[in-house]
């Protein structure tokens, strides 16, 4: 392979890049506060393009203004499911397994409910209206799209950054995040910042779900991206938000060089072998610290 | 001594009650064969026992071993290729089948082993991934699998030189062989193994510091629940006649170890009674067709808050609050 189609699908990688990225920022978040492995995080990627496909084709929003309304539909969603469905539960003092299931359930409620006929139906939709001709840069083919899509996960991740870090109810949530049951004791009210961290988690999840749709398609089948962002947590350590980010990043790029210059066929069972690895030889991620997964 | 005496009788009595009730069950699902021959609900039966019996071995592993496989479905995947692979090539019978499809789903415990250093949810999603990965090899191995299109014509059942068909004859079999694995594990979890995982759950370094080695105790929980799937998987392809890789994905692991979870974890029969809900909902109600699996996902959630012990647990739930209602005990 030469220089320049590595630099070409490296480019294309990186879109692709932002929303494992964005994905995984969810996974990560929830797993730090609710310590809890969501099978419902990728339904929520699904319902982001269902609604992208609302708003860019039927109301014929632009990309940018469907960001906000899209990601918040969405978080709105991920509140409802976890006030109704995750915290009688964890009030209960429920097993874990019973929250992961509860997860799993509500991943097929939302899934049903969307394939409808009255909803959005079983098919895929296509948000493209008239894409705009790429532009080269010294031979390097950029298309707009992928780029809108870098920017905005970019924008997005650094937007949740500061608000983990530089506002109060940002700290409470990692207060949260490294023990319950001492920001509790401080006074913080626990259950609070789990809904928030799940309304932050379906907010970046609906919003990749419309960068899916954008760049890809719209439709039920859209929550496989989400479970395969699943590997962009792992890499950068699950429950490390910035790590999620380059996770997310190294994943596209890596899929989509493997899937170009190695196997088409074999890059999905490439990149979950990748997970496997990456547990055993590095649980804290590749670029996290050193902690302990084992028993 | 007294007290003792009492204890005792109580035990009998409990024992005396397992025993009838197990006998009429028995009965009652060899019945089954007779009273419904030639008809839609038996070859439903049938489906239910295969996918009951790939339960069954979760639920030791998840609620026995306290190891949450989430990848079930590649050793019922193992098993099948395995199996089907003497079946077809070496023109096997059932038994011997068998007997490869145990031993390529022990390889894929063996390969699947060092995740047990993983706690937890790490654990979860290592197997998790080992699951998908699995179906990505069994999707593109063609010249094995079959890949998508699958294997087709699998000789049917054939056990000491007698050959099953048909649904009544098939679901003797399947019965059979789950009530055997059901039995086994029984009498497993009563040897010394099962009270050491027994032990295990009850305090692991406990367990430990009495001399349980736990790594090799969760490794044997593993490797023993594998084994009901890959039977399960050979069964699956000589009832059916056909494997396709799309059966053992990973949407399959979940559907399984939501049938464990619905049917109670800490219940043997439960992994059969979540089987029998998942598929009467994905076959049977035609009258809200486009509804029903919405109407299984709101059914797990909610039974998941209402009832997490599992169908299983319906009895003793219901058995404590009538208890309470009439003032004889407390909850």
């Amino acid at each position: 392979m030469n220089v320049h189609n590595l630099v070409q699908q490296t480019v294309f990688g990186l879109g692709l890049g932002a929303i494992y990225g964005l994905v995984a920022i969810g996974f990560s978040l929830v797993y730090r506060t609710m310590g809890l492995l969501s099978f419902v995080h990728p339904q929520y990627v699904m319902l982001g393009s269902v609604f992208g496909f609302t708003a860019l084709v039927k109301l014929d929003l632009s990309l940018w203004t469907a960001i906000v309304p899209v990601g918040l539909l969405t978080a709105l969603v991920a509140v409802v499911v976890d006030q109704v469905g995750l915290r009688p539960i964890r009030r209960r003092g429920g097993a874990e397994i019973s929250l992961i299931l509860a997860t799993v359930a509500w991943g097929i409620i939302l899934v049903e409910i969307v394939r409808q006929d009255w909803a959005y139906g079983p098919s895929a939709l296509s948000l493209r209206s008239a894409a705009r001709p790429p532009i080269n840069v010294l031979g390097i083919e950029l298309r707009w799209d992928t780029l809108g899509v870098l920017a905005s996960g970019t924008v997005l991740a650094l937007g949740l950054a500061a608000f983990l870090k530089l506002t109060r109810t940002g700290r409470a949530v990692r207060a949260v995040g490294e023990s319950g049951p001492t920001a509790a004791l401080m006074g913080i009210d626990v259950e609070r910042m789990l809904a928030i961290s799940a309304a932050l988690a379906g907010f970046l999840g609906g919003v990749a779900g419309l960068l899916v749709g954008y760049l890809f398609s719209a439709g039920i089948s859209t929550g496989t991206i989400g479970v395969k962002a699943l590997a962009a947590a792992v890499i950068g350590g699950f429950g490390n938000i910035p790590g999620a980010i380059i996770g997310g990043l190294v994943l596209g790029v890596f899929d989509n060089i493997v899937a170009a210059d190695v196997s088409a066929t074999w890059r999905d069972a490439i990149v979950y072998g990748l997970i496997i690895v990456v547990l055993l030889l590095r649980p804290g991620g590749l670029f996290g610290r050193r902690t302990s997964a084992r028993t | 001594m007294r007290a003792r005496d009492a204890i005792l009788s109580r035990h009998h009595r409990s024992r005396t009650v397992t025993i009838v009730v197990t006998a009429v069950a028995v009965a009652a699902l060899y019945g089954a064969a007779p009273r419904y021959d030639g008809t839609f609900f038996l070859s439903f039966l049938v489906d239910v026992v295969i996918l009951g019996l790939a339960a069954l071995g979760l639920q030791h592993t998840v609620g026995d071993g306290g190891v949450l496989n989430l990848g079930q479905a590649a050793f019922f995947g193992l098993g099948a290729y395995g199996g089907v692979w003497t079946l077809q090539h070496w023109h096997w019978t059932t038994l011997p089948a068998f007997g490869a499809a145990i031993v390529v789903a022990a390889l894929g415990a063996v390969v699947m082993a060092p995740l047990l250093r993983l706690r937890g949810v790490y654990f979860a999603m290592a197997s998790f991934a080992f699951g998908a990965m699995m179906f990505e090899i069994f999707g593109q191995a063609v010249s094995l699998t079959g890949g998508e299109n699958g294997l087709f014509l699998v000789p049917p059942l054939r056990v000491f030189g007698h050959t099953f068909i048909g649904n009544r004859d098939s679901y003797l079999v399947v019965l059979t062989v789950a009530l055997l694995c059901y039995a086994v594990l029984a009498l497993l979890m009563r040897s010394g193994y099962g009270l050491s995982l027994h032990a295990v759950r009850q305090s692991e370094n406990g367990a430990r510091a009495a001399g349980v080695n736990v790594a090799r105790l969760r490794f044997f929980a593993l490797l023993i629940g594998v084994i009901p799937a890959a039977l399960a998987g050979v069964l699956y392809a000589q009832v059916h006649g056909i494997v396709q890789a799309s059966v053992f994905d990973y949407n399959q692991s979940v559907a399984l170890i939501t049938m464990v979870i619905v049917g109670g974890v800490a219940s043997r029969w439960g992994a059969f009674a979540g089987a029998l809900l998942a598929q009467y909902i994905s076959v049977y109600p035609r009258a809200i067709e486009q509804y029903r699996f919405l109407l299984y996902g709101v059914l797990i959630a909610a039974l998941m808050i209402v009832l997490p012990g599992g169908i299983a647990s319906v009895g003793r739930v219901a058995l404590a609050r009538s208890r309470v209602l009439l003032g004889g005990g407390r909850l």
